[in-house]
Formats: structure tokens, sequence, C-alpha cells
């Protein structure tokens, strides 16, 4: 008797969930403007960016209009900086593998190395750079001047910091750079559309980008 | 006079490695760099078992024309560097040299800073002691 109630309240519970399942309405009609939650999208502002006019590491020049009809992360940096911008290159190296399995979401992005260094990073010391990292990375320099438009747009600052002489010995690289390590998301319209601050890692970065060319594919006309 | 001499060298190397070294170093690394490069970071974790803080102040490598300490930093938004003028390991804990933050900065490389070669090392202390340590430079694009 007691195996049959157990029996008949387990049935009644089934069909109860099925029922409530069932006639609940299968989808949640989208709310018409929903907030974005992802951490550095700045939808549905966006900042346009001037035209500006760079030269990438095959000596060929890099504007604005190279940086339309691409989704473009760009971050900024300089090969004779020892720590932080190996660290933001190999990380973003590593972002760029782990969404080889996401390929549809995060289709045609490409990975923007602008160094801040005109001075000594020429496009040959870029092209040489760039190989040890990832062989699609566009790596870009010009002169602070050339750099100007973008910076200014992008909230990017730089500045050289001499490298302190010890025992009167002169360093071969006698000066670094202080600048800013956020990395730029640039939509295919050449507008910046999000900005990831520092510090990076692979897998927030990751999850942060897919959610913000998902957000976007949804909301954004192309 | 000559076997004396000899003898009494390795006696003396025998006592400098019986002697506990001031600090533990471990998971040493380094950042390999392309060839026109004579500029790299090197980190590891220096734990200081005494009861006493160790004072680095100063390294020495005949493969660094020059060795810094730096820390980088972040600054409302810049990532900035500085020199200091020596590192210190609190008594009974771990000082960590990191990807941006306190690192040793191996500056007028006087070797190719390829993968996989090693960085000999030695840390001044201000106690008049030293240590030496290797540090093995890994792939430029590496993260830890
Ligand atoms: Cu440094």
């Amino acid at each position: 008797m007691r195996t049959l109630i157990i029996i008949l309240s387990s049935i009644a519970l089934v069909l109860g969930l099925w029922l409530q399942f069932s006639l609940s309405p299968t989808r949640q009609p989208a709310p018409p403007m929903p907030a974005p939650s992802i951490e550095g999208l700045l939808w549905p502002q966006s900042r346009p960016l001037p035209a500006f006019q760079l030269t990438d590491q095959h000596g060929q020049a890099f504007g604005l209009e190279q940086l339309k009809g691409h989704w473009s992360l760009l971050f900024f940096g300089y090969t004779h900086c020892p720590d932080v911008c190996p660290m933001t290159l190999g990380i973003l190296r590593a972002v760029k593998q782990q969404l080889l399995t996401q390929q549809e979401v995060v289709a045609n992005t490409q990975y923007v190395f602008v160094s801040v260094d005109g001075e000594r990073d020429t496009p040959e010391v870029l092209a040489q750079y760039l190989r040890y990292f990832d062989q699609d990375f566009i790596g870009l320099t010009g002169s602070a001047e050339a750099l100007k438009p973008l910076t200014d747009k992008l909230g990017i600052v730089f500045m050289q910091v001499p490298v302190a002489e010890t025992d009167n010995t002169e360093s071969t690289d006698n000066y670094f750079i202080d600048h800013t390590t956020s990395i730029v998301l640039v939509d295919p319209k050449g507008r910046m559309i999000g900005i990831f601050s520092s510090p990076h890692k692979v897998e927030d970065f990751s999850q942060r980008y897919v959610a913000m060319r998902q957000f976007l594919a949804e909301h954004e006309t192309p | 006079m000559k076997y004396c001499f000899l003898v009494c060298l390795w006696l003396l190397c025998g006592l400098a490695q019986a002697a506990e070294p001031l600090l533990q170093i471990n998971e040493a690394w380094g950042r390999a760099m392309p060839p026109t490069l004579k500029v790299t970071a090197l980190y590891m974790q220096l734990s200081n078992s005494s009861a006493e803080p160790v004072v680095i102040k100063q390294a020495n490598s005949s493969s660094c024309g020059m060795l810094q300490f730096h820390q980088s930093f972040e600054e409302e938004g810049i990532m900035r560097m500085r020199m200091l003028d020596n590192l210190t390991v609190p008594a009974q804990e771990t000082l960590s040299l990191q990807p941006n933050g306190i690192h040793i900065m191996c500056l007028n490389a006087t070797m190719p800073l390829t993968e996989g070669s090693v960085i000999e090392l030695t840390l001044q202390f201000v106690s008049g002691e030293s240590q030496g340590g290797s540090v093995l430079l890994l792939a430029p694009s590496a993260i830890k």
C-alpha cells in the first residue's frame, strides 16, 4: 500500500512538473533595450576613431581603413619593454588559441600591437619581435605625432622614463616607456566599442570578448 | 705546495657549500627575448625561513652588464616601472618576483637571451654574505 502511494505521488509530481514546463512560454521575450552587463563594453556608446597613418611590420601603410571591416583588439607597448609587454602579448596569444574553438562567434578578429616607441621600433624590429609571439599579430609603428590622433581618441598615454645609471654604467637601453595597458576593441565600423583594463587574465579576457561579440551580434546591425 | 693549494681550495669549496643559504630560491625563470634585444626581466620566489629580514643590496651576473631591481605598478591605468634600491625579504616570508610586479632587470646582456639558456646570478646581501642562483629563460610568450 505504501509503495503504491509513493509510486502514485511520484507520477503526480512528474506530471505536475511536465505541465508546468509545457504551459510556461518556451521563450522569454527579450526586453527591448537590455543594459549590457559585460564589463568593459561601451555599447550603446561608441567612439568613432579619426583617420591616422601608421606603418605595419611589413612596411605597408596602415590606417583607419585597415581597421574597418574587422574586429580589432588594439594594445599598446614597445619591444624594449621586458616585463609588462611580453606578458600582455603572451596573454593575447593564449586568448587567440583559446578562441580557436569559438571561431564562429569571434570570426574576423585582428590582434594589433601598436608601438609607442617609433624611435626604436622600426617595421623590421617589430616583424622580428612579433614572430616570437604570433605570426598573425599585426604590428604598427610611427612617430609620436602620427600616433597622437589614435592614442588621444582612445585615451592611451605614454611617456619616456630614463633608465637609472648604476655604478656609472650606462645602459644601452637608455629609456623605458610608461604606458596605458588597456586593450581596446574596435568594431568593423572603426569605432571603439569596448575596453579591457589590466590586469589581463586569459580566461576572463576570452569570456568577456566572446560575450561582447555575442551581444553585439544580436544588437547591432551590420 | 701545489697540492696543498688544491686541497685547501677543495676544503673551502666544501665549507661554502655547507653553509646554509640565506634564502630559498624557487621557480626562477626569465624571459627569452628576440636577438635584437639586450634587456630582460628575471623572476623568482625568494623565501626567508630565518627570524631576521634578509636584504639584498645587489645582484651580479656575467651575463648582464647591469642588473637592477625594478617594480612595475599601475597608477591611474598607466603601467609604470621604477628602480628599487634593494629587495627585502621579511622574516618567515616569501617575496614573489613576478610579471607586472617586482623583478630583477638584466640590462646590457652579454649573451643572446635565447630560450633555454641560463643566467647565473649572485645575490649580494647587506650582511656581506652572498648566494648564487640559476635562472632559466623561457619562451618570450611565457605566461606564469
Ligand atoms: Cu624592469
